[in-house]
């Protein structure tokens, strides 16, 4: 009798829990395992912005009950840190020690938050937003009323500040060319969508690079941001959205070529035949322009996990590498972006 | 007693002999006792006269009287994962697993607890 097929998902997010429920749905008696640094079941991370109109209970969060998990024959390991993986014996090695085996890889770890460099030793001092846990810092640490400084802005840090800025609280966006990642806008483009975000109520601070945060002890707002100029901006926490770095670390043994991000064929094959990658962490070949290409947002990310599961179970599908993102604002001047759509 | 109405909590402490489990378990139970609260304690030690047989310490913490411990624990905390890994199942839905996140060796798939926690029970290293 042959034995059944192990699959490991790295990443638990849009794209690894596409993957997982494609992999059953294509095979039945298939081993899948899941593998994620979060605390939580996939929930959709779109949604934290959610906190701020009232959603504290994470379970209201979670894409699917966690009964659903065993319902489908899934191993889901949570709070566990993937630290290698040795491509040529096929196995996984995690932070606590343990080691698994995989027949078939599919990494879809997404990326961090980028900082930029010169700002890396105030990262301390900085809020993060990528887990429901961080959303929740973020909410216990602004006062109502309260100020939040953006460093960048992203489409994710966008829909964070048009959410806060709703609610009640006061935003400060400091530009950069990250403002709209992953849509790349410049001009009279990028002029009508700031004005548009401060139509909004968005206090925009353009042309001018943050240099330094410093906290200030004992006294309301807690933050302040120094600019090139010398001007000095305060708030109640400081967050930077520069788009995403991927987490790659621990792919450097699996024999699999990386740039920024993992680079794969159409199909999502890395340069391991056992392992795919799909989602944030992976760029895809584009071959028109002769160039491997990130493709960001829910859809492209959920589209990628399905594409790469369907490829493992035997399909030979291509990723569709001309699907257009667009940003855009409405009649009633609110921004509406691809990136958000789910 | 105002503020703690309502506490019903059961926690196991698993471990192999040798490990503090039943200490542990004690200090606990003193320590719930002396802020007021009722306390059911009931431990299990190895069979075995020599080795390192399995300890289970269950204490359930309550403001109102109770007169058995829960079939289920809200918490577990693992000082030994070989013992405490048939236990994990033993955590009601959203209980949490406790363990320790950096064992001294390499343990092959399975071999640690995480690997067993549900997923509508939390782990927490």
């Amino acid at each position: 009798m042959a034995t059944a097929l192990h699959h490991v998902i790295i990443g638990t997010g849009s794209a690894g829990f596409g993957a997982a429920t494609t992999l059953r749905a294509a095979d039945a008696s298939c081993r899948i395992t899941m593998i994620t640094m979060s605390s939580l079941p996939f929930y959709n991370r779109y949604d934290l912005p959610d906190v701020f109109r009232g959603q504290h209970d994470w379970r209201e969060l979670l894409a699917v009950a966690p009964a659903h998990y065993e319902e489908l024959g899934i191993t889901l390991r949570r709070l566990s840190r993937v630290v290698d993986v040795d491509g040529v014996r096929q196995t996984i090695s995690l932070a606590h020690q343990e080691v698994i085996a995989y027949d078939r890889l599919l990494v879809c770890a997404g990326g961090r938050a980028y900082v930029p460099e010169n700002l890396s030793d105030a990262v301390e001092l900085m809020h993060g937003f990528g887990s429901f846990e961080a959303a929740m810092r973020v909410h216990a640490d602004l006062p109502k009323g309260g100020t939040a400084i953006m460093i960048g802005g992203d489409m994710i840090g966008i829909d964070l500040a048009l959410t806060l800025l709703d609610a009640g609280y006061r935003v400060t966006l400091v530009t950069n060319q990250q403002t709209f990642w992953p849509h790349n806008v410049d001009g009279d483009e990028r002029d009508r969508l700031l004005a548009a975000l401060s139509a909004k109520g968005t206090k925009v601070v353009e042309d001018n690079r943050p240099i330094g945060v410093t906290q200030n002890n004992g006294s309301m707002p807690a933050r302040t941001v120094t600019l090139e100029d010398g001007t000095e901006i305060e708030g109640n926490i400081v967050m930077s959205f520069c788009g995403l770095a991927p987490t790659v670390e621990f792919m450097l043994g699996a024999g699999v070529d990386i740039e920024r991000g993992i680079l794969v064929d159409p199909e999502l094959h890395t340069t391991n035949g056992s392992i795919r990658a799909a989602g944030d962490i992976c760029q895809i070949w584009h071959d028109e322009e002769k160039a491997y290409k990130f493709y960001h947002g829910w859809k492209n990310v959920r589209v990628m996990g399905e594409l790469a599961a369907r490829n493992m179970s035997g399909a030979h599908e291509a990723f569709d590498a001309d699907a257009k993102d667009q940003l855009d604002i409405d009649k009633d001047g609110n921004i509406r972006s691809t990136f958000w759509a789910h | 007693m105002k503020d703690r109405a309502g506490t019903d909590i059961q926690i196991a402490i698993c471990g192999s002999a040798g490990d503090g489990t039943i200490a542990a378990g004690d200090i606990m139970k003193r320590a719930a006792a002396r802020m007021g609260f009722k306390v059911i304690a009931f431990d299990l030690y190895p069979a075995e006269i020599r080795g390192f047989g399995k300890c289970i310490s269950r204490i359930r913490i309550s403001s109102e009287q109770t007169y058995s411990l829960k079939r289920q624990s809200d918490v577990l905390v693992s000082l030994n994962d070989a013992h405490a890994i048939p236990h994990a199942a033993e955590v009601r839905d959203f209980g949490a697993v406790v363990f320790e996140d950096t064992p001294i060796a390499r343990v092959p798939e399975g071999g640690h607890i995480s690997a067993h926690v549900k997923p509508a029970k939390f782990p927490t290293p």
